[in-house]
């Protein structure tokens, strides 16, 4: 058996790497903000015209996030955009809408290596998909309530909260930044980057040398999440695996509060939750007792758009917020009440039976959740 | 904090508890052996142990399924890096449990005997009792140091252990003793020869990989060998002469 003070230096190690990840991505955040004020308003506006339509929001956010299968990107680049006063907070409502429900492509994807084993699929394709069929009433009840209360109050309901909520909060700085040492660090290693391709490598200014920096920016952000999540997983594999044996039998709030634990330490939803898929196959976690740490998984993950926006200004905060607001509120909306929490469940377990019955069931169901939907919406709004 | 948050300071401190209550499971199934066979060879009243049995068979069925269902999680959150350990803990876990279920038969054995159990039969089944309940000792000990030396010895003796209960079976079975209890010692060598098997599969795993657990024969047959050559070569020191070439 390997020595403790072996395992504490591993461990140790393991910490400072988290660490170091975390400066990256924070450095990407604000990398990403700096490349799109050097692309300039017209550039912006020419990206993001296409999102004062919602339903394109959420349709980005949606294949955005089933794309590189982390919602912490599509909202960690959503915030980092939003800081820069380049995308609007309305706008970008929609995205971080459309990332809760791309991430359940990830559970889904694992559930489909039961395809073969009759039973266990079904219990597996139900829990991949109560995740999502929870994540899709709750948009279908939000993203209207957003919509009309903007258009009747100039301002959406999660929005306003957001504005309020950041509004109280005690930060330092004014006008679009923070003013902490983090925000000044974190500056210097974007800087340096901008440096090294402008002054090192030569690229030309903007527009050459936004588009660089955007997409540096991007994999930076995707490669420290990676890391991060791996990292994180392997550090705390032996406590997770406590955690989730303590609440097998369990249906309540220690559900929410381990998947929210567990989400924030990984930075991931998408391993919090596909952990449990091949439990539900195997049939020792149930719907009912898996369903509260799906919900607690959404809100662990906004802690990687709050992290960013510590770096991003009061506006990236904002979205950070509402990014928060929107998965409490679902969870509020579903989970209090039996009758409302068995909702996503029956729904969830009626599309297992039928896709046991014919497989061409799972398509269809990935056909209209990711295509059908967001391409409906944009033509509709047209 | 830092040992908290790392799940208790331990490596693999999941794997660890399922151990732990495998060989709790391991020790339950010795209480119920000896509480069941001391039942059927006549030294206990069946009403004052019946429910300390079964409530203990109860906690052992219990402690399998918590076993396996911790087994999915540990695989889950490990990765295939664990999966052989899983499938080895899987397959022993049923073994414990079976020990369980064949000294309850055992008690219901003893509650439908037309007699209690005497004579040379008697004798022999009290000397297996013992030996087997000192092998589940032996078993527990093994399969928390690993050793694998004790693990062999422990299949060579399980093994013994077993054909003697097939040759007196079978002698039964021929009609060599027509008695009314012939039967039931039938079914006793039958089930005590069953926990031995079991037994030896716990030590199988620590000795084999995984896709050999419960195939001993090579070690058996090894074991054997390793006799002959020590018996030829102690008849060869005691004066005989081989002419080599």
């Amino acid at each position: 058996m390997e020595p403790s003070s072996t395992r504490r230096l591993r461990w140790t190690a393991r910490l400072l790497l988290f660490v170091l990840m975390l400066y990256v991505f924070l450095g990407a955040i604000k990398l990403l903000g700096m490349a799109s004020k050097m692309a300039g308003a017209g550039a912006a506006e020419s990206l993001f015209s296409g999102l004062e339509n919602p339903f394109a929001g959420l349709a980005v956010g949606i294949l955005a996030t089933a794309l590189v299968q982390s919602s912490s990107v599509t909202t960690a680049t959503t915030v980092g955009l939003v800081a820069t006063g380049e995308l609007s907070v309305a706008h970008a409502v929609p995205i971080v809408m459309g990332a809760n429900i791309g991430t359940s492509i990830t559970c889904i994807l694992v559930s489909l290596g039961h395809i073969t084993q009759g039973q266990a699929f079904r219990r597996a394709f139900a829990g991949a998909t109560v995740h999502d069929i929870f994540n899709l009433l709750t948009v279908a009840i939000l993203f209207p309530a957003e919509m009309v209360s903007r258009k009747i109050f100039g301002v959406g309901i999660l929005e306003k909260g957001a504005t309020w909520i950041v509004a109280s909060l005690p930060l330092s700085g004014t006008g679009g930044e923070f003013h902490s040492p983090i925000n000044q660090s974190v500056k210097w290693l974007a800087k340096a980057i901008m440096s090294f391709f402008h002054d090192l490598i030569g690229i030309p200014g903007d527009p050459w040398l936004a588009g660089v920096l955007a997409v540096v920016a991007l994999v930076m952000i995707v490669i420290a999440l990676l890391v991060i999540t791996k990292n994180m997983k392997a550090l705390m594999a032996d406590r997770i695996e406590q955690w989730l044996n303590r609440v097998l039998k369990r249906r309540g709030a220690l559900g929410l509060l381990i998947g929210a634990v567990v989400t924030a330490v990984v930075q991931s939803s998408s391993i919090t939750t596909s952990l449990l898929i091949p439990m539900f196959g195997a049939g020792v976690l149930t719907l009912e007792a898996g369903f509260p740490i799906m919900l607690g998984a959404n809100i662990g993950t906004t802690i990687t758009a709050l992290l960013a926006a510590t770096v991003a200004g009061p506006a990236g905060l904002t979205i950070a917020v509402v990014h928060l607001l929107f998965n409490v509120s679902g969870t509020l909306l579903f989970f209090p009440l039996k009758v409302t929490r068995q909702i996503p469940i029956i729904l969830a377990e009626k599309l297992a039976y039928l896709a046991t019955q014919n497989r061409l069931w799972v398509l269809l169901y990935v056909f209209v959740v990711f295509v059908a939907i967001p391409g409906l919406g944009i033509l509709i709004w047209k | 904090m830092f040992d908290w948050l790392l799940g208790g300071g331990k490596a693999n401190a999941g794997l660890q508890s399922m151990r732990t209550q495998f060989g709790q499971m391991l020790d339950a199934g010795r209480h119920v052996f000896d509480t069941a066979a001391n039942a059927f060879l006549g030294g206990t009243d069946l009403d004052v142990i019946r429910d300390d049995l079964f409530a203990t068979d109860k906690r052992i069925n219990k402690a399998e399924r918590q076993i396996r269902s911790e087994i999915v999680v540990h695989a889950s959150v490990h990765g295939a890096t664990e999966f052989p350990a899983c499938l080895v803990l899987m397959s022993i876990v049923k073994d414990a449990e079976r020990v369980g279920d064949y000294a309850k038969n055992l008690f219901d054995l003893a509650e439908l005997a037309p007699e209690t159990p005497s004579g040379e039969h008697r004798d022999c089944l009290v000397n297996l009792k013992d030996r087997i309940s000192r092998m589940m000792a032996t078993s527990r000990e093994i399969f928390d140091s690993r050793e694998t030396e004790g693990a062999r010895e422990l299949i060579i003796e399980a093994k013994e252990i077993e054909d003697f209960c097939d040759e007196k079976v079978n002698d039964l079975i021929r009609g060599n003793d027509a008695s009314v209890m012939a039967p039931t010692y039938v079914l006793a060598y039958r089930y005590f020869k069953r926990v031995v098997s079991h037994l030896r599969n716990v030590a199988s795993s620590v000795v084999q990989p995984v896709h050999k657990i419960d195939f001993t024969s090579k070690i058996i047959a090894e074991a054997a060998d390793k006799e002959n050559e020590d018996n030829g070569d102690d008849s060869q020191g005691e004066g005989e002469v081989v002419v080599s070439g």
